[in-house]
């Protein structure tokens, strides 16, 4: 059936392409309108903006693109989005005539340019980004509807100074915390920045920084994301109907692009919060031709533990940090070509004596990624990315005692090229294609183990290699004024190669049978299948739309957990001979509908989905080091459903913004060696998600926020029973997954004050905007690196109150005993365990 | 495989994978002021009464059989020792030629533990006629009511083991562990015959008396975590071993004299080593009994269930252990 639907999907995609250029072979010439937007201030290309045209003599907005990633264009009076590339290049292919071109962009002053369009033209559009609090009510009237017009379904951009304004937790802003504020995004619960998204498992969410994979998106145990706030631009996330330039994920696509730095004036800014700090610095290279960002931080929290802990504690001898870092270098080498080169170092460290028994445990774990792009123009109307990408994640664990060493390590690194391009051949389409190969490297858990100088054979440490690559082709087009489609088709390819060995395994007795040996390069397994991927849109009117979509999806690499709560140590393994690619399919379709003039977006989604291949452990599996057999002999495989209904209310600009996103969804498995076969709820099964967000300007000096969230506890497997073996107590557990725990929910606060000093300044720069706009004089000619502009500094200061009414959410549940069996009143007790109560923090925000 | 010198700690590789959580769950209790409040977990169902049986045979010795019951979670029963004993199963055992049926020895208090023989701190069912030959195999059959509402709902279990051939330590001494003088862990000389498959448990007991109290150290022979391995990465090696010492939780006095330093012999104590080998699948029960009595309850480790070779749905385990012992003066 699958197939029969992708071959009938194929011809549709090509009828579309086929059909397309007729129409739009007008009698009058054609010319196009390119170039980039960019924040006049850094130059940093402002993702989001959007940019139209309106056609002179007849008042009809024509359409034009945006510049930026999720830009917009208009073609008569019927305002029709498309998402630009998310180079932040746009192009926009018009009959000639006398246009006025408009570009806007939230938080940005709107600007408006005459255009003659008897000839190319290229038009690379600063905006200014003028005082945001007393700006708000011009910027107002230029409220796009994006969410009613675009094709896309299931997709939430969000800016980071949007984020900033939320209460942060511990100071830290923190993009991945935001994002599990939005409906069908589910957070794991504190101590965990997995996030879960439509029923889908955490390795299902493609995580993207400047397009390198990270592979473990924590720090601290999931306290803190490993995206620094200070160094992120921009985030879009993809929950639903995945672009074909998307793959390799069933659930979802976060998509992160760091900041290119300020390419006008040097600038530092920082933050000093109670357990970590940071700094950013950034300029130019060369004035408008390229520039830099830097930026790391650190948390010290171990350092303070340390410091103010008596001598022989447990806390002198125990320490967890982080530290992460993120550089960013771009070049403008001529009008056509850009070169950018972007990296990313973070790890954590965890390290823990014990004096008393001289036992140390050590665990680290880190994520690195590097990124070299080019892009270049090949016309006005092509647009090439290409970029080669390393990425690696690996983690190790060690203990040492008494002379004995022991140490566990696992990692993926990848090396991946890739080449996408964006062509625009009217306005009416804009085609995507490219090609992605990446060459995996798995380091399966591996141990080493000495004593003294002896050192255990445990054999050469194991890697696991893989070639995977992907072609795809899509194109974003409008049918009609109210017809807009999403249509994408990807290939993708799996290869496992050797070295390796293959330890086939008696199904009775699980012993080994044979072992078949693979020489380096020789294909072990291959898979391969085509994704189609399709949305379409019909809007009603300006203000309201419908939207459907059909995804399906191929994923070769997979993160098997054997906890319950994620653990840095879960290990990330490809498809094998055993493990077959997990495979979804997602129904979504929703309702979008925008209130006073834009100033209300409200959306309602449905989503139905079928994942297959899924994995878990065997019943009570214990890890093993792969030493003499293969860890997916200890697999199982089963099938996954999903399904639900997401509602979102956005008040979007003004004093008073905010959202109320409510997710009511079912997840289910089934799996045949589990649970006795039956279906049972996934660990992360959530009924219902509530999250409220509100942020309130009172004045210039005070902004005040407020979040609350609740949530259904996770599905949990728990003992039913115990019993006692050398009297000692052991449990038996109940049926899988069939606790739920205590639900979850919680209030934060935050107040930002920001002193008059740096208000002063904004005054300034807004007073001498307006004197402008009062003549008429074009403010984009504004020198905004003047030197007394450039020097002032501005600071603020976050006071936050994390879990505001003390809630103890459950973090983990255990079991314990109390009496003794020998006196007859023996108890055995669950007990759970919360990690934050009420936590204030103070930050303090400086840039100069 | 090449010879080597090795040495092996006596915790194995999934025990220390575990250690892992075990870590991480002190650092959060340690540092993150974490709160800790009592749970009601009954609504996750309930669980059922079920027979646990505990039995052994050894070389040399008669058979020995614990009979139990597990108790539910959400039970309303009183969570009393005497409670898990059952005194009126049917329990026999057969060497394939020979069926004998053993005696329950549970007469009066249980889990007295004064001045007992290692084996009356609770109240096996006990052979008398079959003895345990290295090399044979032995089935166990008990017979019991696992609901105690239901008495009269009988059903029969039963269990197969082989005592494996023995594998003597070729030596053992006690070795001071720094930074003390007189505390340190008991070490082995082992040499794995060739051949996969061999698992081993080991026991040790201080010969000793409390100085000030006149009461045995330990009144039976106890096993460490990670007293437990089989010869998977050590196949046809020769190595040495270090044990810490086990507790005995039925013992009060062990109890009460817990303290940082429960884990190490010492330097007076004169140490029996009692080293078995096991079968398979009593080193499969033994291990994940292990590693569950390890992450009982621990949220960081996979729910482990204890692998039983015990049929019709009971718990436990039918062991044959071949031992032979040692002594360790320390010096």
């Amino acid at each position: 059936m699958h197939y029969f639907f992708t071959r009938g999907y194929i011809f549709f995609f090509f009828f579309l392409l086929g059909f397309s250029s007729p129409i739009f072979s007008q009698e009058k010439h054609k010319y196009t309108i390119s170039g980039y937007v960019k924040d006049i201030s850094n130059g940093e290309s402002s993702i989001g903006a959007t940019v139209y045209v309106r056609e002179k003599l007849p008042e009809k907005y024509l359409h034009v693109g945006e510049n930026s990633v999720g830009a917009n264009i208009y073609v008569n009076d019927q305002l029709q989005g498309e998402n630009t590339n998310q180079y932040g290049f746009y192009s926009i292919t018009l009959t000639e005539g006398l246009y006025e071109l408009t570009a806007t962009y939230i938080g940005f002053e709107t600007i408006k340019k005459a255009i003659k369009l008897d000839k190319d033209i290229r038009l690379d559009i600063e905006l200014s980004s003028i005082v945001v609090t007393t700006q708000a009510v011009e910027i107002t009237s230029e409220k796009n509807n994006n969410n009613v017009s675009t094709a896309a379904l299931g997709t939430i951009k969000l800016d980071m100074e949007e984020i900033k304004k939320l209460p942060s937790f511990m100071g830290e802003v923190d993009v991945l915390k935001t994002i599990q504020l939005l409906p069908g995004i589910k957070s794991s619960g504190d101590g965990n920045t997995g996030f879960y998204v439509r029923g889908g498992g955490p390795d299902q969410n493609l995580i993207l920084l400047d397009e390198a994979v990270v592979y473990n998106p924590s720090h601290l145990m999931g306290f803190f994301s490993v995206f620094n706030g200070d160094a992120v631009k921009s985030m879009n996330l993809i929950k639903g109907g995945m672009p074909a330039q998307y793959g390799g994920r069933l659930a979802s696509v976060l998509d992160i692009s760091m900041k290119e730095g300020n390419n006008k004036t040097f600038h530092v800014d920082g933050g000093i919060g109670l357990i970590a700090s940071r700094l950013t610095l950034q300029g130019p290279i060369k004035k408008e031709k390229g520039s830099f960002i830097m930026s790391g931080r650190r948390s010290y929290f171990d350092m303070l533990s340390k410091a103010f802990s008596p001598s022989g504690s447990a806390a002198k001898n125990a320490g967890l940090y982080f530290y992460d870092f993120n550089a960013k270098l771009n070049y403008r080498l001529s009008d056509k070509d850009r070169v950018f080169l972007s990296g990313y170092l973070g790890r954590d460290v965890l390290d823990f004596t014990d004096p008393k028994s001289a036992f140390n445990l050590a665990l680290s774990w880190g994520n690195a990624t590097g990124v070299l792009r080019w892009n270049h123009l090949f016309s006005d109307k092509l647009f090439m990315n290409m970029s080669a990408i390393f990425s690696n994640y690996d983690y190790s664990f060690g203990a040492k005692q008494n002379g004995f060493e022991f140490k566990l390590f696992s990692g993926i690194r990848d090396w991946n090229g890739k080449v996408d391009f964006s062509y625009y051949p009217s306005t009416r389409h804009e085609i995507k294609f490219g090609v992605n190969y990446i060459f995996h490297t798995f380091t399966p858990t591996s141990l080493t183990a000495k004593s003294g100088e002896t050192t255990f054979d445990f054999g050469a440490v194991k890697k696991d290699k893989a070639h995977e690559a992907a072609l795809y082709l899509s194109d974003d087009f409008d049918v009609t004024d109210k017809l807009k489609i999403h249509a994408g088709l990807r290939y993708s390819y799996f290869m496992q190669i050797g070295p390796f060995d293959r330890y086939i395994k008696d199904p009775i007795t699980g012993d080994t049978k044979e072992v078949v040996h693979y020489n380096a390069n020789q294909k072990v397994v291959d898979y391969s299948g085509l994704e189609p991927r399709f949305n379409v849109r019909y809007q009603l009117n300006l203000k309201s739309s419908i939207k459907a979509s059909y995804s399906y999806n191929l994923q070769y690499v997979n993160l098997v957990s054997l906890s319950s709560v994620s653990l840095p140590t879960d290990t990330w393994i490809p498809s094998s001979q055993l493990v077959k690619p997990q495979a979804g399919s997602q129904y979504s379709a929703g309702y979008f509908r925008n209130f006073f003039d834009n100033t209300y977006e409200t959306s309602v989604e449905i989503y139905y989905k079928e994942m297959k291949h899924q994995i878990e452990y065997k019943d009570g599996s214990l890890p093993t080091a792969g030493i003499n057999d293969n860890t997916d002999n200890s697999y199982t495989f089963g099938k996954g459903w999903a399904y639900g209904a997401e509602f979102f209310v956005k008040k979007r600009v003004g004093k008073f913004n905010g959202w109320l996103g409510y997710t009511l969804s079912y997840t289910k498995r089934k799996f045949d060696a589990l649970n006795f076969g039956n279906t049972y709820y996934a660990k992360y099964d959530r009924r219902h998600d509530f999250s409220l967000v509100m942020s309130y300007e009172l004045s210039d000096k005070w902004t005040f926020s407020l979040v609350q969230v609740y949530g259904t506890g996770n599905a949990l497997t728990v003992p039913v029973s115990y019993y006692f073996i050398d009297v000692n107590f052991v449990t038996e557990y109940g049926t899988r997954n069939a606790y739920r725990m205590p639900a979850y929910h919680r209030m934060d606060i935050s107040a930002t004050y920001t002193p008059n000093s740096a208000k002063k300044l904004e005054y300034k720069k807004q007073r001498l905007v307006k004197n402008y706009q009062r003549k008429g004089k074009d403010i984009s000619t504004i020198d905004v690196t003047r030197k007394s502009w450039a020097k002032n500094y501005s600071t603020n200061w976050n006071f936050s109150i994390y879990n505001v009414y003390n809630r103890h959410n459950p973090y983990l549940i255990y079991l314990t005993s109390d009496g003794n069996i020998l006196t007859g009143n023996l108890k055995v007790i669950a007990k759970q365990m919360s990690l934050f109560g009420i936590l204030p923090s103070i930050t303090w925000n400086f840039k100069f | 495989m090449k010879k080597q010198h090795k040495k092996v700690n006596g915790y194995h590789f999934p025990l220390l994978w575990k250690g892992l959580g075990r870590g991480v769950l002190m650092f959060f209790l340690l540092f993150l002021q974490s709160c800790i409040e009592d749970i009601d977990l009954s609504s996750a169902g309930g669980g059922e009464f079920k027979i646990v049986i505990e039995g052994k045979i050894e070389n040399g010795k008669v058979a020995e059989v614990f009979v139990m019951r597990s108790s539910p979670l959400n039970s309303t029963k009183e969570y009393s020792s005497y409670f898990f004993l059952y005194d009126n199963a049917t329990v026999s055992i057969s060497d394939g030629t020979t069926t004998e049926k053993l005696r329950p020895t549970l007469t009066t208090t249980p889990f007295s533990y004064k001045d007992q023989p290692e084996t009356a701190y609770r109240f096996p069912y006990l052979g008398k006629l079959l003895i345990g030959i290295p090399g044979k195999t032995y089935t166990l059959t008990v017979i019991a009511a696992p609901n105690p509402d239901k008495p009269s709902e009988l059903r029969t279990y039963t269990a197969t083991t082989t005592i494996p051939m023995l594998v003597k330590l070729d030596s053992v001494w006690w070795k001071k562990q720094a930074p003390y003088d007189t505390l340190g862990y008991a070490y082995a000389h082992l040499t794995d015959p060739v051949g996969k498959g061999n698992a081993y448990r080991w026991y040790a007991k201080r010969a000793n008396k409390w100085y000030e109290k006149g009461e045995k150290k330990d009144r039976r022979y106890l096993a460490p975590l990670g007293g437990v391995f089989d010869d998977q990465f050590i196949e046809a090696t020769s190595f040495d071993l270090f044990f810490a010492r086990g507790t005995d939780p039925s013992d009060s006095l062990t109890q009460e004299i817990r303290t940082d330093i429960n884990t190490y012999f010492k330097k007076t104590d004169t140490v029996y080593v009692k080293f078995c080998t096991i079968d398979q699948a009593s080193f499969k029960f033994y291990s994940t009994y292990e590693a569950a009595y390890q992450s009982n309850g621990n949220p960081f480790a996979s729910p482990t269930s204890i692998i039983t070779n015990i049929s019709e749905g009971g718990l436990g385990v039918w062991a044959g252990f071949g031992c032979t012992y040692d002594t360790i003066y320390p010096k």
